[in-house]
């Protein structure tokens, strides 16, 4: 292993090691913050998409600060592109065999600001901290805490709930 | 019930999540190849001018206004800028068309911009980027607050963040004390003043080498109107990059206010601006390379090649007044705070405001003169519809958003035979609607029959492109009939020829239908038609 300019040269079976960790670690992550942003089936998609792009540039991918917090990026903004034509689709309490949950939460989710829904979407769905998802989203801890009360306040707001 | 609202959102988002199929490593390897270019196949955009900072700021929503801006692409070879690293230069005020200095670029804001990067660059250099170091250091450059060589009560202030995909490429302050609303009023004429524009970033990791700003200026010919430009335009590098972190950085949008490190590319106007209205929009310059870092791009052509990204604009009037504005006022003030200000002054109110809306009613469109358009008869829309989300209404966000004086008009106007002076703006008297939040508009136009449609005439904002579908009789399925390109000038434009709203683009061959629908296809995420017509016989 070497580096060079700040990429590292690795062997063939050596990245397809690391990326197969890499992926096993951080895919949920990334798919749930690009689920967050672009809806369930776009989200998807694009999260392979990122993960696919990192596998095409993993000598440089694997090197870096940030590295999930760059896919999500580039997965947001290929998915973007798809997203921008289509709602944001997320499946009804029904469809996930959760009918307890509140049939107008999924409308409510989507009607957030995209960076509300993520930071919301984060906080809740895999106990992510405040600083984690700043690191991740690339601000600071204040604005994750705006965003998710805004956020929060919308979706009270929103379902009727009385805080 | 709020403890319950969490653990519903717990459970859901788990619940989607896990209803997911994992991605695997293999599957991530096999789409190597398959990867899209995010960059490289979106349209050429060239920016134009479009006014609406000053008055977004008022709230939060400028995020998104500023958020449509900044899909604007522009790419230029690297050898159109000339980058002469370490050398410092002011930019010059646009007197004449002679000052030297400036880049005169297009010489009406109706002529791409494109062209104007086209150009050898005989005025301020690029800044050294890469040779600059964090003002944290002694030898760095002056931090923003120890900026001395300028008036602080004259300065202007244009803050933008590079946030971390486009639509977080956002975040204007036109901080402009002398209005009784943010971003309202006057600007002093002929007095220095300086525009910063900056990255704001979480960490503390620089710009990759290379990044400059671009700033344009040109005089419009008179307050309120649609923006044309009545003289050269210029073009500007950055004098200097300032870099520094937290309060170094200055007032940032409310989303920054955390610990930050920021650069700011100053470019300096030490004769400032000469009495009028003019136009000023900024766009952000870098090699591919330096775009593929933060995740814009997902391969270069050429790495070095520099591709242009449209930030912001706004015009503002230039004039006697004098500003109220220091270092210490530099914070954001509130509608209620700017007019508590100016009582104190003995002034009911500001200098006047930014855009005069020339009426209280949205203005009417025209029918069209005798044009080069003929053939089959217009085909009569029975009805049009708003489809989708809520298009644009006339309450808090229209001021927010607005850019003229942000009508609001009922949909029929898209069928009433008229159309709007070439570059009317876009949000007056015009169907507009905004789309950074993600949710899917469209509006259809029932035909009341069955008719074979063979051309087809739209007028809409020049900046975007549309689709114009119809539903196919056999299939219920919409098919594109003809997919409406960009007419970059300002504006409503008509399509296909701005110059003459006869004039029709054919839909070759003709198809039947009884539903149209119209919707936007790419853009700055602001879109707006005023006028959409199509062609035909009755097809039983």
């Amino acid at each position: 292993m070497a580096a060079l300019g700040g990429c590292l040269l690795l062997r063939h079976d050596e990245k397809v090691e690391t990326f197969t960790g890499f992926v096993e670690t951080h895919e949920a992550k990334l798919r749930s913050a690009l689920t967050a942003a672009l809806g369930a089936e776009v989200g998807r998609e694009a999260a392979a998409e990122a993960m696919g792009y990192a596998w095409a540039h993993w000598d440089r991918v694997s090197v870096m600060e940030n590295p999930i917090g760059y896919l999500y990026r580039v997965g947001r903004n290929l998915g973007g592109r798809m997203h921008r034509r289509r709602r944001i689709l997320l499946p009804s309490p029904e469809a996930v065999s959760e009918p307890w949950v509140e049939p107008g939460l999924p409308a409510a989710l989507a009607g957030l600001s995209e960076r509300q829904r993520v930071v919301v979407w984060l906080l809740h769905s895999a106990d992510w901290s405040m600083g984690e998802v700043a690191g991740f989203l690339g601000i600071s801890k204040a604005s994750v805490q705006r965003h998710a009360q805004r956020g929060m306040g919308k979706l009270r707001s929103t379902m009727g709930v009385t805080a | 019930m709020n403890e319950d609202l969490r653990s519903q959102l717990k459970h859901y988002t788990r619940v989607v999540s896990s209803r997911q199929t994992p991605i695997t490593a293999a599957e991530a390897r096999a789409l190597e190849g398959a990867v899209r270019p995010v960059l490289e196949d979106l349209p050429r955009r060239v920016p134009t001018l479009r006014r609406g900072i000053a008055t977004a700021i008022a709230a939060a929503a400028a995020v998104l206004l500023l958020a449509g801006g900044a899909v604007w692409l522009v790419r230029s070879s690297a050898s159109d800028i000339a980058r002469e690293a370490g050398a410092t230069t002011s930019a010059s005020t646009p007197q004449s068309p002679d000052t030297p200095g400036g880049l005169i670029v297009p010489q009406d804001l109706q002529a791409p911009v494109l062209d104007g990067l086209s150009l050898a660059t005989n005025g301020t250099p690029a800044p050294d980027v890469a040779g600059s170091v964090l003002a944290d250091d002694a030898s760095a450059p002056l931090p923003l607050g120890l900026v001395t060589t300028l008036p602080a009560s004259v300065r202007l202030d244009f803050l933008f963040e590079f946030c971390w995909f486009s639509p977080c490429f956002r975040d204007a302050h036109f901080m402009d004390p002398g209005g009784t609303g943010l971003g309202s009023g006057v600007f002093t004429a002929d007095t220095p003043f300086y525009i910063r524009e900056g990255f704001v970033n979480a960490g503390d990791e620089p710009l990759a080498e290379g990044f400059d700003v671009a700033v344009y200026v040109t005089e419009l010919d008179a307050p309120g109107k649609a923006g044309r430009s009545v003289g050269p335009t210029y073009r500007y590098t950055s004098d200097y990059v300032i870099r520094g972190s937290s309060e170094a950085c200055g007032p940032t949008y409310e989303t920054q206010t955390g610990p930050v490190t920021c650069e700011w590319f100053v470019h300096e106007f030490k004769d400032g601006l000469p009495a009028g209205r003019h136009a000023v929009w900024v766009v952000w310059e870098a090699p591919c390379s330096a775009w593929l870092d933060y995740g814009f791009t997902g391969s270069c052509a050429d790495p070095n090649e520099i591709i242009s990204l449209f930030s912001s604009g706004f015009d503002a009037p230039f004039g006697p007044f004098p500003p109220d504005y220091s270092e210490a006022n530099e914070a954001i003030l509130s509608a209620d705070e700017l007019a508590a200000r100016w009582q104190a002054q003995g002034q009911a109110s500001g200098p006047g405001v930014f855009y005069e809306c020339t009426g209280a009613e949205p203005p009417q469109g025209v029918a069209p003169s005798a044009g080069t358009g003929e053939g089959s008869p217009q085909i009569p829309i029975a009805a049009v519809t708003l489809q989708g989300a809520a298009f644009m209404e006339r309450a808090d966000p229209v001021e927010a958003y607005k850019w003229g004086c942000g009508f609001v008009v009922e949909p029929e106007s898209l069928i009433d035979g008229l159309f709007f002076p070439r570059s009317q703006y876009w949000d007056e008297g015009a169907v507009w609607w905004d789309t950074n939040d993600g949710q899917e508009r469209w509006i259809e136009l029932d035909l009341g029959a069955v008719f074979t449609i063979d051309a087809a005439v739209v007028q809409a904002d020049d900046n975007d492109s549309y689709l114009l579908s119809y539903r196919d009789l056999a299939s219920g399925e919409w098919v594109t009939m003809w997919s409406i390109p960009p007419s970059y000038a300002f504006g409503m434009q008509t399509r296909p020829n701005p110059d003459d709203n006869t004039a029709r683009q054919m839909i070759d061959p003709p198809i039947r239908t009884n539903r149209l629908r119209f919707e936007a296809d790419q853009g700055d995420n602001l879109y707006s038609v005023s006028e959409i017509q199509v062609f035909g016989t009755a097809s039983g």
